[in-house]
C-alpha cells in the first residue's frame, strides 16, 4: 500500500511539466537579473526586494508545484484512499513548509551571491545569517498559504484571499507586524526596518516567525483532521 | 467483517429523525434499500447519518447485534474527490475498500463495468462522469458489508448505468446497499431485491377543474376537513397520508359531480 509521502512523490513524477523546478529556475534567473540591477546600492536592497515581492509568490508556486492546482481535492483524494487523517495532514503541512523554506533559502543565497559588492561584510557570515532568516520566512509563508489553500475548494480564490489579506493588512500601520515580511526585512537589515528594532527586537522577530509557522501549520493540520467536509 | 449468523438482518436502522421527517425503522437483510425523499437536506442528513459522518440525534444503527462502525462501510458521496495522480487500476488497488488486491483483479473489475478504456487513465485527467463511475465501481466491488450510495446514478456516465444495475442485482448475500435518492431510477432493482422505503413528505394534490365549479368542490372538502388552497382554476389539497386522503378526495369529486381536467401529486411524489 502506497504511503502518503509515496503518493506525493508519485504525483511529482507524473506532473506533466515539472512545475516546481521550472518556476524555481525562472525565478532564479529573474532574481539574478534584479540583483545585478541593485548591485550599485548593495546586497541589502536586493534582499529586501526579494523579501517584499518574491517570498510570498514563491511559497504559492511551491504549494502548486507540490500539490497541483486543486489542493483541497488532492487532500480529499488521499483521504478517500483510506489514509489516516493525521498522516495526510502531517505530510501536507511538512511538505509545504519544508519545500517553501528550501526554495526561499535557495533564492536568498542566489541573490546574495549575485548582488555582492566589495563593501559588504564577509560572504560566509552573510550566507549563514540569511540562510536562517530565509528558512524561517519561507516556512512561515508556506504554512500561511497552506492554511488558505485548504479554506475553499477553489484554491485560486483561496490564495487570492490570502494575498489580499497580506497586502491590505500589511499596509495598515502596525498591522504589518502580524505578517512575516516585515520581520524578515528587519532581520536582514533592510531600510524599512529603521526604528523597527526599537519596537521589536531581532530575537522577537525570529520567535514570531517560528510561532507563525507553527500556528499556521497547526491550523492547517486541524482543518484536515477536524473538518467534516474532508471526510467523504 | 460479516459476523456468523448475520445473514438474516445485516443493517437495522431505527428512530432517526431530522427536520420533522422521520425514518422510523427499516431492516436491510440483503440487497438494496432505497430511501427516497424530495428533500435535499433530508437526503444529505440521511447519508451523513448512515455514513456515520454525523451522530444521529436519536435512534440507532446496528449491524447484526453491534453498532455500525466506519470499517463496515463503503461510501459513495455525491461528488467524490480522488487522488488525481493515480490511474483507475491503481486506485482500486490502493484504496482501503479492499476491492482488488492486484492489477489483474483491478482490471477485471473495471472491465466488468465497461470501463476497459479507463484502466490506465489517470483519475485527474478523466471527466467527472468517468471518475464517479470508477469510485462507484470501487464501492460496489468492495467486500465491506454495508454500502451507502448517495444518488449513485446522478452524474454517472450513461454507458455504465446498465452494469451498475446488474451489479446491484447480483450482490451476494449479506451485503446491504442503502441508496438515498430523490426519485426511483433504480426502481426495478429495488423491486426485485428488497425493501422500497419511501420517506414521504407532506404532499399536495393539485386538482384542475372549471373555475365555476370550484365552490362545489371546496364545500365538500371543508365538510371532510381537508386542508386546501385555491389558485385560479386549481385546487391544491394538502395531504399528510396520500393512501387515506386520495380516496376521500375521490369521494368529494364524485359527490360534487364535477369534471376534473387533471389531477397531479406535487412535491416528492414517488
Amino acid at each position: 500500500m502506497i504511503s502518503t509521502a509515496g503518493y506525493l512523490s508519485l504525483r511529482l513524477q507524473r506532473t506533466r511539466r515539472s512545475i516546481l523546478a521550472l518556476w524555481l529556475l525562472l525565478i532564479g534567473v529573474g532574481l539574478s537579473f534584479l540583483a545585478f540591477r541593485y548591485q550599485n546600492v548593495g546586497t541589502t536592497h536586493a534582499l529586501t526586494g526579494l523579501v517584499n515581492f518574491l517570498y510570498a509568490p514563491l511559497a504559492v508556486l511551491v504549494l502548486f508545484g507540490v500539490w497541483g492546482q486543486t489542493v483541497q481535492d488532492e487532500v480529499k483524494g488521499l483521504l478517500a484512499l483510506g489514509r489516516a487523517e493525521k498522516d495526510v495532514a502531517l505530510t501536507f503541512v511538512a511538505s509545504n513548509v519544508t519545500a517553501s523554506a528550501a526554495a526561499a533559502v535557495v533564492m536568498t543565497e542566489t541573490v546574495l551571491l549575485a548582488s555582492r559588492s566589495s563593501s559588504d561584510p564577509s560572504l560566509l557570515s552573510d550566507m549563514v545569517v540569511s540562510l536562517g532568516v530565509s528558512a524561517l520566512v519561507g516556512a512561515s509563508y508556506g504554512a500561511y498559504f497552506s492554511l488558505f489553500a485548504l479554506l475553499l475548494r477553489n484554491t485560486r480564490v483561496s490564495l487570492l484571499l490570502a494575498f489580499g489579506l497580506l497586502w491590505t493588512i500589511s499596509s495598515v500601520p502596525g498591522m504589518g507586524l502580524l505578517f512575516p515580511h516585515v520581520h524578515a526585512v528587519s532581520l536582514l537589515g533592510g531600510t524599512q526596518a529603521v526604528g523597527f528594532h526599537d519596537v521589536v527586537t531581532e530575537r522577537a522577530s525570529s520567535l514570531w516567525l517560528c510561532g507563525a509557522a507553527l500556528l499556521f501549520s497547526t491550523l492547517s493540520f486541524w482543518r484536515i483532521t477536524r473538518a467534516r467536509s474532508f471526510r467523504v | 467483517m460479516i459476523l456468523p449468523g448475520e445473514e438474516e438482518a445485516v443493517l437495522r436502522v431505527s428512530g432517526l429523525s431530522f427536520r420533522k421527517r422521520e425514518l422510523e425503522h427499516f431492516e436491510c437483510a440483503k440487497g438494496t434499500t432505497q430511501l427516497v425523499s424530495h428533500d435535499v437536506a433530508f437526503r444529505c442528513h440521511l447519508f451523513d447519518t448512515l455514513a456515520l459522518l454525523s451522530r444521529p440525534g436519536a435512534g440507532s444503527l446496528l449491524l447484526g447485534a453491534r453498532p455500525l462502525q466506519r470499517p463496515d462501510l463503503a461510501l459513495l458521496g455525491q461528488s467524490p474527490s480522488l487522488p488525481q495522480a493515480l490511474t483507475a487500476t491503481e486506485f482500486l488497488i490502493e484504496s482501503n475498500l479492499a476491492c482488488a488486491t492486484n492489477e489483474r483483479d483491478a482490471r477485471a473489475t473495471l472491465m466488468a463495468f465497461g470501463l476497459r478504456e479507463k484502466c490506465d487513465t489517470a483519475l485527474g485527467s478523466m471527466s467527472p462522469l468517468a471518475s464517479k463511475a470508477v469510485v462507484l465501481v470501487a464501492t460496489l466491488a468492495s467486500k465491506r458489508p454495508v454500502k451507502v450510495l448517495h444518488e449513485p446514478l446522478s452524474g454517472l456516465a450513461p454507458e455504465v448505468v446498465p452494469y451498475v444495475k446488474d451489479a446491484l442485482l447480483s450482490m451476494r448475500h449479506g451485503i446491504c446497499i442503502v441508496i438515498t435518492e430523490n426519485a426511483l431510477p433504480l426502481a426495478q432493482v429495488a423491486h426485485r431485491t428488497v425493501h422500497l422505503l419511501s420517506v414521504a413528505p407532506p404532499r399536495m394534490v393539485a386538482v384542475v377543474i372549471v373555475a365555476d365549479e370550484i365552490e362545489k368542490l371546496t364545500a365538500h372538502l371543508e365538510e371532510r376537513k381537508l386542508v386546501y388552497e385555491v389558485r385560479g382554476n386549481t385546487v391544491r389539497i394538502r395531504s399528510g397520508k396520500l393512501s387515506e386522503d386520495l380516496p376521500v378526495l375521490q369521494r368529494c369529486i364524485l359527490a360534487a359531480g364535477i369534471l376534473v381536467h387533471s389531477l397531479s401529486i406535487e412535491q416528492g411524489a414517488v
